[in-house]
């Protein structure tokens, strides 16, 4: 019974982690060139 | 004996160290104001903060650490991470003292506290978090080099120069670009170290068996390895005290905090802790799973006295050219975004709390960003320093679990009555301080000490009893301090 909760439970983690790896790698770097973009144009608005 | 190969390994090793490196170099020319360089602006949004965080908590002192409860006490060894999982989801769907934090607009738990309970809390606070942080960082290091000496197969007289190596790499763009250079490093280092971890998991398996592993640890470990509660081998103390370390590190580790006060806003934070939740049950599944399978190749004998290192030798041995390449630069990886994550925490506490009676918040961002980078590099030394002469006694996850505590137990309980409890005041906070310190730091002295060594590590006593007791009397020093205070006013 405990032996299958732990391969289940393996299971579950190890498709979450490649799913979750795929989805934050994409998004992550949309977030990336949001922030750099607002740091660029809040250090433009600075000097000007 | 390693299968590393410098020509093929040691090329995509040097190929993602010169990515990363100039990744957060390049990203220095962004940091203009103090904001920018110890919480990005805060600007931080969901997908970026959950790589981040993910990436920060996740280095090679956690995976030797974890690798060692695989070993160990098999499956049982994940239950510090179902418990961290579970209190980063109800933090973060309830907003529980993250919230009212994020909204204050602070950079560190120490200035919210000032609000509450006044300076002098809020500087004996940066000094016990920075104290408790520093300690439970100093053995990164030479976790570090253990690990990559026996993947890469340097001879260990060559131990200092790697980690000497690996703290310039680390401390060179983190000085420069702050938290904005951690935050895009850390994204790298979260995919290279998934697209590491999933492979070398899945090859384990694949090449001995799940049946096999399991049968194998029941045969050594017996029905233990698959309960917690079963048999006292984990015991019951010592999940309690994984409870208490997992909502008191949600809620006040400041690399963990760091993330929900970059957030763009409370909401985003709160969405951050529960969409990472689900990564500390991967942070102590894949380590155990790679414990279990030194168990498996190894045998229970040969380790005794150095399990951390069965697993490192085991990946050496097993892995094939190509895929030991990835894995060292996934846990090189893992290594660099938890240190230089750690060193801007620790950085910005001492920055922003200890040092204010000196500056009282009136320096230019120009000098403040400067005594930060000064800061940083010196954190770096002392790292290089603590990590060659301190020598690590049991559990590397216990020692963590003790270090944290220095100042996780009153951090926490300070945390929760400056939310929550109207009646708490600057006594009660002293008095958890000063509890929740003591407690640990006296009993890390003991472990070291001959006379009082074989004590401090004795049944009656042992690391987990201390850690539960810490939290109980921190507890019990702010309500006694805060009422004592009360009663003496009305008198």
């Amino acid at each position: 019974m405990m032996i299958w909760f732990w391969t289940v439970f393996v299971g579950v983690i190890l498709l979450w982690y490649i799913v979750v790896t795929i989805l934050v790698g994409y998004r992550g770097a949309k977030d990336i060139r949001k922030i750099l973009k607002q740091l660029r144009q809040a250090s433009e608005s600075n000097e000007a | 004996m390693t299968n590393f190969n410098w020509y093929v390994d040691g090329v995509i090793v040097l190929f993602y160290l010169a990515g990363t490196l100039t990744a957060g170099l390049y990203v220095r020319r962004y940091v203009r104001k103090l904001d920018d360089f110890l919480v990005a602006g805060r600007k931080v949004d969901l997908y970026l903060g959950i790589a981040s965080l993910s990436a920060t908590e996740f280095g090679i002192a956690t995976c030797m650490a974890n690798a060692e409860l695989g070993f160990k006490y098999g499956f049982a060894g994940i239950t510090p991470g179902i418990a961290i999982a579970i209190a980063m989801f109800v933090i973060g769907t309830t907003g529980f003292c993250i919230k009212p934090l994020r909204q204050y607009k602070v950079i560190t738990i120490p200035e919210f506290f000032q609000s509450k309970f006044g300076e002098k809390v809020r500087w004996a606070s940066g000094v016990v978090i920075v104290l408790g942080g520093l300690l439970n960082m100093g053995v990164f290091l030479r976790q570090a080099g253990d690990f990559l000496a026996i993947v890469c197969g340097f001879d260990l007289v060559y131990l200092e120069l790697i980690m000497t190596g690996i703290l310039i790499g680390i401390a060179l763009y983190t000085i420069l670009g702050g938290m904005l250079a951690v935050l895009i490093t850390d994204y790298i280092q979260y995919v290279v170290m998934g697209i590491g971890l999933i492979s070398v998991t899945m090859l384990l398996i694949y090449k001995f068996g799940w049946t096999e592993l399991t049968q194998y640890l029941e045969q050594t470990r017996g029905t233990a390895a698959y309960n917690p509660f079963e048999g006292g081998t984990y015991g019951l103390d010592r999940i309690m005290l994984d409870v208490l370390t997992a909502f008191a590190m949600v809620l006040t580790w400041q690399t963990v905090i760091s993330r929900v006060l970059a957030a763009k806003d409370s909401r985003t934070g709160q969405k951050i802790y529960m969409g990472t939740s689900p990564f500390f049950l991967v942070r102590f599944t894949i380590p155990v799973i790679m414990g279990m399978s030194a168990l498996y190749y190894f045998g229970p004998e040969l380790f005794q006295g150095e399990i951390k290192l069965a697993m490192p030798s085991l990946l050496a041995a097993v892995l094939p050219v190509g895929l030991i390449g990835i894995l060292v630069a996934a846990m090189l990886a893992a290594d660099m975004s938890t240190n230089s994550s750690y060193m801007i925490a620790w950085s910005s506490v001492i920055y922003n709390d200890i040092m204010k009676p000196i500056h009282k918040g009136l320096w230019p961002d120009g000098k403040a960003i400067l005594w930060n980078r000064v800061i940083i590099a010196l954190i770096g030394l002392f790292l290089l320093l603590y990590g060659l002469w301190y020598p690590l006694k049991g559990d590397l996850w216990v020692y963590m679990q003790v270090t944290g505590a220095v100042y996780l137990s009153s951090m926490s309980v300070i945390l929760i009555a400056a939310c929550y409890w109207k009646q708490a005041n600057n006594w009660g906070a002293f008095g958890a301080i000063i509890v929740g310190s003591i407690i640990p730091i006296g009993f890390l002295i003991m472990q070291q000490m001959e006379s009082t060594q074989a004590q401090a590590m004795a049944v009656e006593v042992g690391p987990y009893k201390v850690g539960v007791a810490t939290y109980l009397l921190a507890g019990i020093a702010m309500i006694f301090g805060s009422m004592l205070k009360r009663n003496l006013i009305k008198v």
